[in-house]
C-alpha cells in the first residue's frame, strides 16, 4: 500500500511538472507582451502625435539589432547551451518583434495623417466610415509587406518556441527575419501613393493573410534545415546544393534583370545609378560599374566553385584532404565576399555625384527604362533620343544608392549569410545533430507549420482571386504573382502528399517544404523585381 | 472496377486500428496500407479471370492504368509537372501581357520558333497543359474513391473494445496504477476526466476489463474529401468560366452603346508574326453614358492615378426584353450586376476633358457679370434668357496661325471651352471661353481680340473645371461560372481550416484489475494530444486536483 501511494505520488508529481512545463500561459509571454507592447506605442502615437514615440524607419532599425542580437545568442546556444543565453535570446527576440510590429502599426496612423483619413469619407454621400481606418493599413509596398513578413515570422517563432524543446528553431529564423528586414531597410520607407484599384476591403484581408502565411512558411523552412541537419545530411552536401543553387539563380538573375550586379565577362560590378528625389528614387537604367566591387566578387564566385568542386569529389571519393581544402576555399570565399560587400557600401558613399561616368552609349538602356511598356511600339533611334535627352537633363543629379538596388545587395548579403551558416554549422556538426531533438519530433513540427502555411496559402489565393473578381472581373489571369503563389502552394500539397506515399516520407518529403519556400521567395521577390505583371513594382 | 470494390471491403475491416500513425500519414485515410490490400485485390481478381486469358490480359491493363491514375504517387508527380509548366508561363512572356511585343522582338529566332512550337507563349492555354488538369482531377476523384472506405471507417467501424496489450502498443502510451479503487469507481473516474476535457465517450463492458474509448474530432477524417470536393467544384467553375464571355466597352455621357469588344492575340507560327485583333460581343441590351466623374485626392493635382480617390461612372441601362431603363453608378471596386452580366470600373481614355465648367458672362453692352456652371453636354441660362450651351472642352488650347483654335497638348496646361448660345432675340454664335492667361494673350493681340471677343455680345471667362477623362472604360463580364467557382472557395477555405487546425484523437482506456491502461494516437498535433492525454490521466489519478 505504502509502495501504491509512492508511485502514485510520485506519478501526481511527475503529471504536474508536465503540465507546467507544457502548457502553462506564462510560456506565452514571450509571444503575448511585445504585442501589448506594441499596441501601446499604437496608443502613444495616436494620443500625444508622431514626436512621442520613435517613427517608424526608428522602429525598425531597433527591431532589425533586436533580431540580430537574438541571431547571435540562439546561434551560439546551439553549440554552448547556457540557460541564459536562450533566455537573453528570446527575450531579445521578442523585443524586437515589438518594435517591428509596433514600426508597422505606427507606420499605418502616419500614412493616415499623410492624407489627413480622407478615404474614411465616402466619396459619393460623405459619410464618414469609422472601419475604413483599414484604408491605411500599410500594405502599399514592398517595404510594408517586409515589415508584415517579418512580424508574421517572428510572431510564429516565438509561438513555436512556447515549447522549451522547440527553442532551437530560433537560431535559423531569427537571421532569416533580420534577413528581411534589412532588405526592407534598403528598399526605403517612403509612403506609396496608393493606386484607386488598390483601396479594397479585401486589401488588409489578402496582404494580411500572406503576411501571416509567408511567416509560417519561413519557419517551417529553418525547421525542414534544421530535419536535414539532424537527418546525417553533410553540410558539404548542403554546401554543394547551395553552389549549384547561386550559380543557377546568378546565371538566371543575371540574364533576366538586365546584366546588373556581376557582369562575368568584364568581371566588374555594375549597379544602377538612380536621381533621388523627395518620394524615393527614380532608377535611371544605366550600368555602372564599382571600382574593385567585380574583383572581390569574381574571387568570392571561383571560390565558391573551387569548394563545390572539392566537396563533389570528396563526397565521391571520401577524400579528407579535398574536404579539408573545400572549407579553406569556403572561408575565402565567405572573406572576398565580405569584402565585396564592404566596397560597395564604400563606393556607394564615396563616389558621390556620377553622372560624369555614365556615358551615351547607355543612351538605349535609360530610354528603355524610362519608357517601361511604351517602348514596344518604339524605334531604337527614338528610344536612344529620349534616353539621351533624360540623361543630359539629370547627369548631376545621378548618384549611387542602395535603394536603387535593392534586390542586388540583398542578394550579396544573403549569400554571405548562408556561407556562413555553413562555415558555422560545419563546426562540430556532431554536437549540433545531439542536440537537436528526435527526427520524428523536428518532423512533426515542420507538418504542423507547413499545414497552416499551406491552408493560410490557400486563403491568400482565393481572397486574391476573390478581390480580384470584384475588382477586374476576372478571378484568375495567370499573372505572374498569381501563378507564384500557386506554384507555391502546389508545392506545399506535395509535401503534404509525398507523405502519405510509400517510400517518400521523411528526407524526400521535406525537400519539398524547401522547396515550397524557395517558391515563396520567388514569389515574394522575384515576381516583383523581375517579372513583368500587376504585382509588379519594377520600373 | 471489381477489384476497386473488393479492395473497398477489405481496407475498411483493416485500417481502423493500425496503431502508430506519425502525424499525417493518413491524410487520406492510410495510404500504405490500402495500396497493399489493393493490389492482393488485383490478383484475387486476375485469379477469378484466369480461365480466359484474353479478358484478364485487358482486365489487368484497364486495372493497371487506373493504379496509376489513382494513386498518391502519380498525383505528386503531377504537381510537379505543373510546377514546371507554371515556372515556364512566368520566365518566358505570355502572349496577352502588353510587354509581349518588345520581350517577342528581342527574342532570336530560334527561340522563337522552340518556345512556339512548344506553346511557350500561350503555355496556360496549350493542350498539354488541360490535359494536365484533367488528369489532375481525375487523380484527385480516383484517389478519394480508393481512400474513402478507409477514412469512412473511423467513423463508421469505431473500435470500441480493446485489450491492454493494444493499448500498450499505441504511439502515446500509460499506465495509471489506482489498486484501491474497484473497476466501477475508476471507470466512472475515468469517463468524468475524459468528458471533461472534450472527449466523447463510449464504453464497452467485458467479462474482466471495461474498455473506455474516448474520441474527438472524427469528423476531421474526412475533411480531406472535403478540400478535394472543394478544388474540384473550383476546377469545374473554371472550365464554366472559360464559356463565358468578358470584354471592354467605352462610356462616353450623352453616347449610347450596345458592344463590348476584346483584345485576341495571335502567334502565326509559320511566319512568327504576332498578331493583335479585336473581337465584339454584342450585349442584349443598350447602355447609355450618364455621367463620368473622377474624385481627386488633391484637387489641384493631376488626374494621374496616385492623385485619384475614385471614378466614377452613371450609366443608363436600357433592356429592349423587358422596357425598362436602369440608372447604375459603378466605380471602383464597386460593380454592377445586371442580368448575369456584371460591369466593372476599369480604366479611362488618356484624352483629358472637364465635367463641369464655371464661366463668368459679361455682356459687352454694359452690365453685370454672372457667374454661371454648366455641365458636360449641358446648358445654362442667363438672366436676361440667353441660353448657353457647353459643346466641348479642349484642355490645352492653342492660337493657330490662321487664327483658329488648336489642341496643344493633352495635358490640363491652358484650358478653354467651347459653347454655343442663343440670344432671346434670336442671335446665335459659337464662341470660347478661355481662362486668364489665354485672355492676357488675347488682349495683347488685336487679330485675336477681332476674331474671338468682338462678333459675340458677351464675353467669356472660364473660371474652373472639374478634370475628368474624355471617356471612361467599363469591363463587362459575363461569367456562368464565378458562381461555382466561389462555392469552391468557401468548400475549401473552411475545410482546410477545419484539417489543419484540428485534429481526430483516439484514446482507449482499458480498466483492468485497479488499472488504467491508456493508449491512443492521433492524424495531427500529436503533442496537444499527449498534452490533452496526459491531463486526463492526472484527472484519473487525482481528480479533485484537476477540478
Amino acid at each position: 500500500m505504502a509502495q501504491a501511494i509512492k508511485s502514485l505520488n510520485a506519478s501526481i508529481a511527475e503529471s504536474q511538472t508536465a503540465s507546467e512545463r507544457k502548457s502553462s500561459i506564462s510560456n506565452y509571454f514571450p509571444a503575448l507582451l511585445p504585442l501589448l507592447g506594441a499596441f501601446l506605442i499604437l496608443a502613444l502615437r495616436i494620443k500625444f502625435g508622431p514626436t512621442a514615440v520613435p517613427n517608424d524607419s526608428a522602429l525598425v532599425i531597433l527591431a532589425v539589432l533586436g533580431y540580430l542580437i537574438a541571431s547571435a545568442s540562439l546561434l551560439t546556444n546551439l553549440w554552448a547551451p547556457i540557460p541564459f543565453l536562450q533566455r537573453l535570446g528570446l527575450w531579445t527576440l521578442s523585443l524586437a518583434f515589438m518594435f517591428n510590429f509596433s514600426g508597422w502599426l505606427v507606420r499605418w496612423v502616419a500614412a493616415g495623417d499623410r492624407e489627413n483619413w480622407i478615404r474614411m469619407t465616402n466619396q459619393i454621400t460623405g459619410e464618414h466610415h469609422f472601419w475604413w481606418f483599414f484604408s491605411y493599413i500599410p500594405y502599399a509596398n514592398l517595404y510594408d509587406l517586409s515589415l508584415a513578413f517579418a512580424f508574421g515570422a517572428g510572431f510564429a517563432t516565438l509561438l513555436v518556441s512556447q515549447r522549451e524543446n522547440s527553442r532551437f528553431i530560433g537560431a535559423i529564423s531569427t537571421p532569416l527575419i533580420s534577413m528581411i528586414l534589412l532588405l526592407a531597410v534598403f528598399i526605403g520607407s517612403e509612403m506609396a501613393n496608393l493606386p484607386p484599384v488598390l483601396d479594397s476591403y479585401w486589401r488588409p484581408i489578402h496582404v494580411g493573410v500572406a503576411s501571416l502565411s509567408y511567416g509560417v512558411a519561413l519557419v517551417s523552412f529553418a525547421m525542414a534545415v534544421m530535419y536535414l541537419i539532424k537527418d546525417g545530411v553533410k553540410m558539404e552536401t548542403m554546401a554543394l546544393t547551395v553552389a549549384g543553387f547561386v550559380v543557377v539563380a546568378y546565371v538566371f538573375v543575371w540574364l533576366m534583370s538586365g546584366l546588373k550586379g556581376l557582369d562575368p565577362f568584364t568581371f566588374s560590378f555594375r549597379l544602377n545609378p538612380v536621381v533621388p528625389h523627395a518620394g524615393g528614387v527614380t532608377n535611371s537604367g544605366a550600368r555602372l560599374a564599382l571600382p574593385g566591387v567585380g574583383l572581390w566578387a569574381t574571387l568570392s564566385l571561383l571560390f565558391l566553385i573551387g569548394m563545390a568542386i572539392c566537396f563533389a569529389l570528396y563526397l565521391r571519393n571520401q577524400d579528407a584532404s579535398l574536404k579539408r581544402l573545400g572549407h579553406w576555399l569556403l572561408r575565402g570565399s565567405i572573406l572576398t565576399q565580405a569584402a565585396a560587400i564592404g566596397l560597395t557600401f564604400y563606393q556607394i558613399k564615396a563616389m558621390g555625384v556620377v553622372g560624369s561616368l555614365v556615358g551615351n552609349d547607355q543612351a538605349h538602356l535609360v530610354g528603355k527604362t524610362l519608357l517601361g511598356k511604351e517602348a514596344a511600339g518604339k524605334s531604337v533611334e527614338e528610344i536612344v533620343s529620349i534616353g539621351g535627352g533624360w540623361l543630359a537633363q539629370n547627369r548631376d543629379s545621378l548618384i549611387l544608392s542602395l535603394k536603387g538596388n535593392p534586390v542586388e545587395i540583398a542578394a550579396m548579403i544573403s549569400l554571405l549569410v548562408v556561407l556562413c551558416f555553413i562555415a558555422l554549422f560545419s563546426f562540430r556538426t556532431e554536437q549540433i545533430r545531439e542536440r537537436l531533438p528526435a527526427l520524428e519530433r523536428i518532423d512533426s513540427l515542420i507538418y504542423k507549420l507547413v499545414g497552416v502555411a499551406f491552408a493560410g496559402l490557400a486563403i491568400l489565393l482565393v481572397t486574391g482571386a476573390v478581390w480580384a473578381n470584384e475588382s477586374w472581373g476576372r478571378y484568375w489571369g495567370w499573372d505572374a504573382k498569381e501563378t507564384g503563389a500557386l506554384v507555391a502552394w502546389f508545392a506545399y500539397g506535395g509535401y503534404l502528399h509525398s507523405r502519405m506515399t510509400h517510400g517518400w516520407a521523411g528526407r524526400r518529403s521535406v525537400y519539398f517544404a524547401l522547396v515550397g519556400f524557395l517558391l515563396v521567395i520567388f514569389t515574394y521577390l522575384g515576381v516583383s523585381y523581375i517579372l513583368p505583371g500587376l504585382h509588379s513594382y519594377a520600373g | 472496377m471489381t477489384s476497386a470494390q473488393s479492395s473497398v471491403t477489405s481496407t475498411s475491416s483493416q485500417s481502423s486500428a493500425t496503431p502508430g500513425l506519425t502525424d499525417g500519414q493518413d491524410l487520406l485515410g492510410s495510404a500504405t496500407g490500402s495500396s497493399v490490400v489493393e493490389d492482393a485485390g488485383a490478383e484475387q481478381d486476375k485469379a477469378e479471370t484466369g480461365k480466359s486469358s484474353k479478358n484478364a490480359k485487358s482486365v489487368s491493363f484497364i486495372d493497371s492504368f487506373l493504379n496509376l491514375l489513382s494513386s498518391v504517387q502519380f498525383g505528386v508527380v503531377l504537381l510537379m509537372l505543373l510546377i514546371i509548366a507554371c515556372m515556364i508561363g512566368m520566365l518566358i512572356q505570355q502572349l496577352e501581357l502588353e510587354t509581349f511585343p518588345a520581350y517577342y522582338a528581342e527574342l532570336t529566332p530560334s527561340e522563337k520558333r522552340v518556345y512556339g512550337t512548344l506553346g511557350f507563349f500561350d503555355i496556360y492555354h496549350v493542350w498539354y497543359f488541360n490535359l494536365l488538369l484533367l488528369l489532375l482531377s481525375l487523380n484527385i476523384i480516383l484517389a478519394s474513391i480508393d481512400h474513402f472506405p478507409a477514412a469512412w471507417s473511423f467513423v463508421a467501424k469505431k473500435k470500441l473494445k480493446a485489450s491492454p496489450t493494444f493499448a500498450m502498443a499505441q504511439k502515446f502510451k500509460e499506465k495509471v496504477e489506482l489498486p484501491g479503487l474497484d473497476r466501477k469507481r475508476l471507470t466512472e473516474r475515468t469517463i468524468a476526466a475524459a468528458r471533461s476535457n472534450g472527449f466523447r465517450v463510449k464504453v464497452t463492458e467485458e467479462e474482466t476489463r471495461t474498455t473506455v474509448f474516448a474520441e474527438r474530432g472524427v469528423w476531421n477524417r474526412l475533411g480531406a474529401y472535403m478540400v478535394h470536393i472543394g478544388l474540384l467544384t473550383i476546377f469545374f467553375g473554371g472550365f464554366m468560366t472559360s464559356r463565358g464571355h468578358t470584354g471592354m466597352m467605352p462610356i462616353t455621357p450623352d453616347e449610347t452603346g450596345d458592344t463590348m469588344f476584346k483584345q485576341s492575340f495571335n502567334l502565326d507560327s509559320a511566319t512568327g508574326q504576332h498578331e493583335i485583333g479585336v473581337r465584339r460581343f454584342q450585349l442584349p441590351f443598350t447602355i447609355k453614358g450618364v455621367d463620368i466623374q473622377q474624385k481627386p485626392l488633391k484637387k489641384d493635382g493631376g488626374v494621374d492615378a496616385s492623385n485619384t480617390l475614385d471614378w466614377l461612372t452613371r450609366i443608363q441601362i436600357d433592356d429592349p426584353a423587358n422596357g425598362k431603363s436602369t440608372n447604375a453608378i459603378i466605380h471602383m471596386n464597386h460593380p454592377f450586376d445586371y442580368r448575369g452580366y456584371r460591369f466593372f470600373q476599369a480604366s479611362l481614355s488618356p484624352e483629358n476633358s472637364a465635367r463641369e465648367i464655371k464661366l463668368r458672362v459679361t455682356p459687352i453692352a454694359g452690365g453685370n457679370a454672372q457667374e454661371v456652371a454648366i455641365k458636360r453636354n449641358g446648358e445654362a441660362k442667363l438672366a436676361d434668357g440667353t441660353r448657353i450651351k457647353y459643346v466641348q472642352f479642349n484642355p490645352g488650347a492653342q492660337f493657330g496661325e490662321d487664327g483658329k483654335i488648336g489642341i496643344g497638348a493633352n495635358e490640363y496646361v491652358n484650358p478653354a471651352a467651347q459653347l454655343s448660345y442663343i440670344t432671346p432675340d434670336g442671335k446665335q454664335g459659337d464662341a470660347w471661353a478661355f481662362n486668364e492667361a489665354m485672355i492676357g494673350q488675347i488682349s495683347n493681340a488685336p487679330f485675336l481680340k477681332q476674331k474671338f471677343v468682338d462678333p459675340h455680345p458677351y464675353f467669356f471667362v472660364l473660371t474652373d473645371y472639374e478634370k475628368v477623362s474624355a471617356a471612361h472604360y467599363l469591363s463587362v463580364q459575363y461569367d456562368p461560372g464565378a458562381k461555382i467557382v466561389y462555392i469552391g472557395f468557401t468548400i475549401l477555405c473552411f475545410t482546410l481550416i477545419a484539417v489543419f487546425f484540428f485534429s481526430h484523437q483516439r484514446l482507449w482506456l482499458v480498466v483492468e484489475d485497479g488499472n488504467v491502461y491508456s493508449g491512443g494516437n492521433s492524424n495531427r498535433n500529436r503533442l496537444g494530444f499527449e498534452d490533452r492525454a496526459k491531463k486526463i490521466l492526472a484527472q484519473i489519478r487525482e481528480p479533485k486536483a484537476a477540478a
